[in-house]
């Protein structure tokens, strides 16, 4: 007995001394570089742009030909003015700015490539095809970066190879990459600003401020759901597309995050005295990370920063700048430059006009009570039955195409208990009958019909899917717990917990689904989570791999297509958004951050006429009009959300807004929105956006290809403009001759 | 009458109007990016449900938008018709602010037809309807009162009184004035209330001074001191001292005050929002069970606490709410702003909580939340709200469904309530989580007479009190229906039933019934005799005592999952089924045990079985108070409350008698040893529960000591 317990003591002090080692031997691969800077000189050029190397400034310089025009790390203009020095030296002539782990501490601190690598550091360069590698070193930190600037047709693209950074004494925690190529000088007239993608987008001004610099940062995709979250103090819109500009008068650029955009954040900074110019670029974080406990007491927890070990995964970093063309450079061109940029070899036939999607939602689980014992059981809240009565109704009185979604039908109700809602249907909402007579009506009505699957959350073993074998890990190697954080303490209360389905399960378990779908012969399948969320998942030790979600959802895409089903995506990630057939609750507005200066619909912009869209769900949203008119704004369809029963226990579910679903109550609004969207909606639906202009504060004009415009007032009074009267909160519609 | 009449007119077209035009003429405001909710409250359980947003998002003015310098460490906010002071403390002036945003005057001194006094670290800012302005100037210890063009017709400085205590600091930081020309003055530091000065500036009183809280022990303790204490204990001694206002706010001449809930100053759970009248005595009142009860006892805050975050590195754990400024509306709805989170709290003139909206807990950075929030003033149909480290104040315009919502309630609470009714069925169909809705549309059923549909919503409502007030009203006709129709059939049935077993039957039905299942029973009625034989002819049936255990148990149950609405509201997710049966066999089975042990110690004479067996059988009593309460329960109402309670008395002492008389024949003890024997019974069992309570949390230490240690290895790596 005495020898067992010497010997667990032991292997626990050997687990301790082997835990306390800071670093991995094999990532201590550092070695000082030789510095070797070439001279300045042309290093690729095509008919449009030439690449250059100043030596002397140590930045690339990316020429537009035509007129002579120079993007750079370093702005040409900083250069003009002479005001070198100070801050604004360390900052702006910095083409690489990193974040390191403090060893002793765990915190992270910065390093500039002016300071740290051209003062107290060292440098080398060397000419690559189409463009020059250089290598970044920050000796004090031990930590080199190598960064390729490569000539592409019509742009520069950044880019750096993981496996090729080596690191030291120091961990790299990220790296900002050209902080100052998207940038413009502070207090530029309110025609040239910063943009920033989130939610449905956003631009930021360069005005300096009393109150000082504006500072953004999100996390592209939102947040990694393999990290441990028990608190969330905001309810933000997230990042969908990896994409950033800034316009600068008549010129400007874009950033699209072509690689590595899983681990990247898109970052601004906005009427820095010091500095006197604003931008926004992009960060990449090095390796997968976490944040860990390692102290407690009464009063607080330190946090340390933990990385994943091992990146052989890891993707490319990568951001490519297009310059846009002269004249042309306003949000509205950046959102088609983005999509002429992503969509090249996803390019659709057509699509199909839908005026509006309904979600019906099925069931929850409510607690009843036997004797004193407390268990789950199903309720429903919309059967099959009431989806047929209220679609009927609704395709009767309004006679447009809708499309319909089935969402928490399975065996589970809206709860995240089963991986795929248990894949079946459950009894409650009516039998196969039934739903034979809804898909029925469907097809008889031209309505699609969608059911909504959550192949990304689960709690209980189900359909092969267990949680202890198949839950996705986070970085620390143990499983990725999914606290339930509640809404309005905005912290997790219960200690339930849910886990992420692993990403090699979740191919296999959308073939479940998909056969279960073809089964039941419903025309089109919803995966409203799986688009929206994104994760990493650290089961084989493959460092960063949030990265394999866009893998993932080709093939799911790929499958869907191969077995003719359409396919729904909900507040769809640009790389899902750009193959689905309709994307539901696309962001109608960013996520407000008080450095915002004004709201822009990028999002719509960018996949109008593309694919079909709907915006948030009028009757749920605080203000009905303001949503319906919104949609009208950018031409996407309506989104409503529906349930036909409501119960207390539904009204008490946090999760849902139930309590303005139901449908007795909303249907007047429903249909009435739709009978006065339809014709409009129909006529655009298949157009782009080419301009939208702000004719006054509050009033929106929106063209479409067409040749259809349509003029929005947002102002709770009415306003006269060269196109008419418009009411307070209205619209008018504008047609070319011909229309 | 008529001109009343014509109001209610008015303010139900006005109300149905905003129902009306709710989608076609909102506010240019934005949506707001955070949670909206409030809490269902019944039987003394509060639980919270999203709502729809109440107030938008207007816009946030920040200095340099006004064209000045930043705000740098603002303290203080008032807004009067439209016009917002922000008290900008280190630039020490006072800037005003048109209701558009628009900058007009900034105040850095007043005038007195001699000199130029300059403002330094001035507080908050009062305005009174004849346009004279009270400047709290606290860096100067002094209240400047001076008239819109800034010419002073009055310093208040420290008053100069007895009643002021020795080494009083005046550091006025909020002033208020009510109609009578009265200032309030709340000094920074002073536990003793407000200073109270007359409409001459005279120094009159303290005014409406927080209780001070005090448990017995803490009396006992002092007690103790006083007597037995050392000089040098006494006079290290701390003095328990009344939490000091944070902010206070006035309304209709009531005085309505704030008390802070910090985690680590003060800890003021209940009570935080008083309305003192004159006497300084606090007159708001909250519904518990049905009935008007003081504030002082209401827990005006979130069911929880949250977790902060300081510069991405320290957690911060349970903070509770924490009102550090309020403001009343002239409907008297009272809003409470959050220093903690960021959020703001409206409570009606009642307590009920209409909505919680706001945010931020230290990181606002979207907008309409906060990174510090400071101050929260309203101004008709707006909300401001200062934020200290954000440099700005963020403005909030109620939307058109908070019109509605609000304007619903101030019928209802204005006791207008067919008026209500169709403005509260509007709220309904645009939110159905709100519960002063239901309750609202049975109030006015309950006044138009319609108890039945009063009933309905009450019920909805989980409105227990009026439920039960309908359902008295109710009963009433259907009792006298009942005697109408169900006596005649009754007398009729049971002499049918008579004839039947004496003419066709004979007489000759009897119930065959097992020996020991007739010793069980009898020892309800005879349990001297029946007592006896169980201990000296062995006639007790553990299996029968187990079946009468396993009864009380579910009786116990359906006790509390089966009652009547009217008497308990019922929540399958909240109710622990362990809790009733560690209550009801828990407690059966630790009597037994202990009794055995001590019994066996006091020479008593009963075996394990024997007890067990007695035990069980003297449930019987409690049993039957069970079933019938449940029973009853849907015939009485609960101001027949009474009955069931005289049911409960009667059973409760019938079940302790037959103890008292079971365990005197088992341990063959007289009635002295058996009393005895109960209270070294009863203190065995308290000992016998702290040592399995001792143990579970050693247990539980062990665990998190393993875990510690796992995961600092574990994570190591």
């Amino acid at each position: 007995m005495k020898k067992y317990f010497l010997l667990i003591i032991s292997l626990l002090l050997l687990g301790s001394a082997v835990g306390c080692e800071q670093k991995d031997s094999g990532d201590l691969n550092f070695e000082q570089l030789d510095n070797h800077i070439i001279s300045s000189d042309v290093l690729a050029e095509n008919d449009s742009f030439s690449l250059y190397w100043d030596s002397e400034n140590k930045c690339v310089l990316f020429k537009e030909k035509t007129t002579g025009y120079i993007w750079s790390s370093v702005p040409q203009s900083y250069y003009e003015s002479g005001a070198h020095g100070g801050r604004a030296s360390v900052v702006m002539e910095s083409p690489i700015i990193i974040e390191y782990i403090d060893p002793e501490t765990g915190l992270t601190a910065e390093a500039f490539a002016y300071t740290s690598v051209y003062a107290n550091g060292s440098i080398s360069t060397q000419v690559i095809e189409d463009g020059i590698e250089v290598i970044y070193g920050f000796d004090d930190y031990e930590i080199s970066i190598p960064v390729q600037y490569t000539l592409q047709e019509d742009s520069l693209r950044v880019s750096i190879e993981p496996k090729e950074i080596t690191t030291g004494k120091f961990d790299l925690y990220s790296i900002s990459v050209s902080p100052y190529m998207c940038s413009i000088m502070n207090n530029a007239s309110e025609d040239s600003y910063l943009f920033v993608p989130s939610g449905s987008g956003a631009l930021i001004y360069s005005d300096e401020r009393a109150e000082g610099k504006r500072v953004y940062s999100e996390e592209v995709y939102g947040r990694d759901y393999s990290r441990e979250v028990k608190f969330d103090t905001t309810n933000e819109k997230k990042i969908n597309l990896p994409v950033f500009g800034v316009k600068n008068d008549d010129r400007g650029i874009i950033g699209v995050i072509d690689s590595g955009d899983g681990q990247a954040l898109i970052e601004a900074e906005a009427g820095d005295k010091d500095v006197g110019y604003s931008s926004v670029y992009v960060t990449y974080f090095y390796k997968g990370h976490d944040a860990v406990e390692i102290t407690a007491s009464n009063e607080g927890k330190s946090l340390s920063k933990k990385q994943a070990d091992g990146f052989a995964d890891n993707s490319l970093m990568s951001v490519t700048y297009y310059p846009l063309e002269k004249g042309k450079s306003s949000y509205v061109d950046m959102a088609h430059k983005y999509y002429e940029v992503v969509s090249t070899d996803n390019e659709k036939a057509s699509i199909e006009t839908v005026t509006a999607n309904i979600d019906f939602y099925g069931g929850i689980e409510v607690y009843k009570n036997f004797l004193g014992v407390s268990y789950d059981t199903l309720t429903a809240l919309t059967s099959f039955d009431d989806v047929s009565n209220i679609i009927q109704e609704i395709a009767e009185q309004t006679d447009t195409p809708i499309s319909a979604n089935l969402v928490g039908f399975g065996k589970d109700g809206v709860s995240k208990k089963l991986a795929a809602d248990g894949i079946g249907v459950a009894k409650v909402y009516g039998d196969s009958q039934d739903l034979q007579n809804l898909i029925k009506k469907c097809q008889d009505s031209g309505i699609t019909l969608y059911r909504d699957f959550d192949i990304a959350n689960y709690s209980k073993t189900s359909n092969g899917v267990s949680t202890k074998w198949n839950s996705a890990k986070n970085v620390l190697g143990t499983r990725a717990y999914q606290y339930i954080i509640d809404p309005y303490l905005r912290s997790e209360q219960d200690g339930e917990v849910y886990y992420l389905v692993t990403h090699e399960k979740v191919l296999s378990l959308f073939d479940k689904v998909v056969s279960r779908v073809k089964k039941d012969n419903i025309s089109g399948v919803s995966l409203s989570s799986f688009a929206d969320i994104t994760y990493s998942d650290y089961t084989e030790n493959v460092g960063y791999a949030r990265a394999d979600i866009k893998n993932m959802t080709s093939q799911i895409l790929n499958t869907a297509k191969e077995n003719n089903l359409s396919v729904m995506l909900s507040n769809a990630n640009g790389y899902a958004a750009i193959a689905s057939d309709i994307i539901c609750n696309t962001p109608l507005s960013s996520s407000k951050q008080n450095i915002f200066d004004k709201e822009v619909p990028f999002y719509q912009i960018a996949f109008h006429g593309c694919t079909v869209m709907t915006g948030e769900s009028l009757n749920t949203s605080d203000d009905m009009q303001k949503t319906f008119l919104k949609c009208m704004d950018t031409g996407i369809s309506l989104q409503f959300s529906v349930i036909e029963k409501y119960t207390k226990e539904a009204g008490f579910n946090t999760d849902y807004d139930f309590y303005a679903m139901k449908y007795d109550e909303c249907k007047e609004d429903m249909i009435s929105y739709i009978n006065e969207s339809k014709e409009f909606l129909n006529r655009v639906y298949d157009s782009k956006i080419v301009a939208r202009t702000e004719i006054e504060n509050g009033v929106y004009k929106t063209d479409y290809s067409n040749g259809i415009s349509i003029i929005v007032n947002y102002k709770d009074t009415s306003v006269t403009t060269v196109y008419g009267e418009i009411g307070a909160e209205d619209y008018i519609i504008v047609k070319e001759e011909g229309q | 009458m008529f001109g009343n009449l014509m109001k209610k007119k008015f303010t139900i077209i006005l109300v149905t109007m905003f129902c009306v035009l709710s989608f076609c003429a909102t506010a240019m405001a934005e949506s707001i990016p955070y949670e909206t909710y409030t809490y269902w409250q019944y039987d003394d359980s509060k639980k919270v449900v999203s709502m729809k947003s109440c107030f938008d998002y207007v816009k946030t003015i920040y200095g340099s938008s006004l064209g000045i310098e930043a705000f740098k460490n603002p303290s203080g906010l008032y807004v009067k018709n439209g016009k917002i002071y922000v008290s900008d403390t280190e630039n020490n002036r006072i800037v005003e602010i048109h209701s558009g945003g628009t900058l007009s005057r900034v105040i850095t001194e007043c005038y007195s037809e001699t000199q130029a006094l300059s403002l330094k670290e001035p507080g908050e800012v009062f305005v009174t309807d004849t346009g004279d302005i009270f400047i709290c100037d606290t860096g100067n210890a002094r209240v400047i009162v001076c008239d819109d063009n800034l010419q002073i017709k009055k310093i208040i400085e420290k008053p100069e009184s007895d009643i002021i205590p020795e080494g009083f600091e005046f550091k006025p930081i909020s002033v208020l004035v009510d109609s009578r020309g009265y200032i309030y003055v709340l000094s920074d530091g002073c536990y003793y209330g407000a200073l109270l000065f007359d409409k001459n500036y005279e120094f009159d009183c303290f005014y409406g001074a927080n209780d001070t809280e005090g448990s017995v022990l803490d009396a006992f303790n002092k007690i103790k001191d006083l007597i037995f204490g050392s000089n040098e204990k006494k006079s290290a001694s701390v003095r328990t001292l009344p939490y000091q206002f944070a902010d206070f706010a006035i309304n209709n001449d009531f005085i309505y005050t704030v008390t802070r809930n910090t985690k680590y100053l003060s800890n003021a759970s209940t009570g935080q929002i008083r309305k003192l009248n004159s006497g300084g005595s606090n007159i708001l009142r909250s519904i518990k069970n049905g009935k008007l009860v003081t504030s002082n006892s209401y827990k005006f805050q979130d069911e929880g606490y949250y977790t902060g975050e300081i510069n991405s590195a320290i957690i911060i754990k349970d903070l509770p709410t924490d009102f550090i400024s309020m403001s009343v509306d002239s409907d008297g709805y009272i809003y409470a702003l959050d220093y903690s989170t960021g959020k703001i709290f409206v409570y009606d003139s009642n307590c009920n909580y209409m909505t919680i909206f706001g945010g931020g807990i230290g990181f606002g950075v979207q907008d309409g939340t906060f990174v510090t929030p400071v101050s929260i003033s309203v101004d008709g149909e707006k909300i401001y709200v200062l934020d200290q480290m954000n440099l700005s104040v963020t403005v909030f315009e109620k939307n058109d469904f908070g019109e509605m919502y609000f304007g619903a309630q101030k019928l209802t609470l204005n006791g207008e309530h067919n008026e209500a009714r169709e403005v509260w069925r509007n709220v309904l169909k645009e939110d159905a989580n709100i519960q002063l809705s239901y309750t609202g549309i049975a109030q006015a059923y309950y006044a138009e007479e319609d108890y039945e549909s009063a009933c309905e919503f009450a019920q909805l409502g989980n409105n227990q009190d009026l439920y039960a007030k309908a359902l008295q009203e109710t009963r009433n006709g259907q009792i006298s229906k009942l005697f109408k129709n169900l006596v005649p059939v009754l007398a009729v049935l049971i002499v049918v039933i008579y004839i039947l077993y004496r003419k066709v039957f004979k007489g000759k039905i009897r119930l065959k019934m097992n020996k020991k299942v007739k010793i069980a029973l009898g020892s309800l009625l005879h349990p001297f005799i029946n007592f006896e034989r169980i201990k000296y002819s062995n006639e007790g049936s553990v299996m029968i005592a187990s079946v009468i255990l396993a009864i009380y148990f579910v009786s116990s149950v359906l006790r509390h999952t089966c009652t009547a609405f009217s008497f308990q509201v019922f929540d399958a997710e909240e109710y622990s089924v362990m809790m009733t049966l560690v209550s009801s066999l828990g407690i059966v089975i630790l009597w037994c045990v202990v009794n055995w042990l001590i019994c066996t110690l006091m020479s008593g004479k009963g075996t394990f079985k024997q007890i067990f067996i007695a035990t069980s059988y003297c449930m019987m009593p409690l049993i039957v108070k069970e079933f019938l309460y449940v029973a009853l329960s849907y015939v009485l109402v609960p101001s027949q409350q009474m009955v069931l309670t005289l049911i409960e008395a009667f059973c409760l002492i019938y079940a302790l008698f037959m103890i008292c008389v079971s365990f005197m024949k088992i341990h063959e003890y007289n009635f002295f040893q058996f009393f005895k024997s109960v209270v070294v019974c009863i203190l065995g069992m308290i000992l016998l529960v702290f040592i399995i309570f001792l143990l579970l949390t050693l247990a539980q230490q062990s665990y998190s000591f393993l875990s510690v240690i796992f995961n600092e290895i574990f994570n190591r790596r």
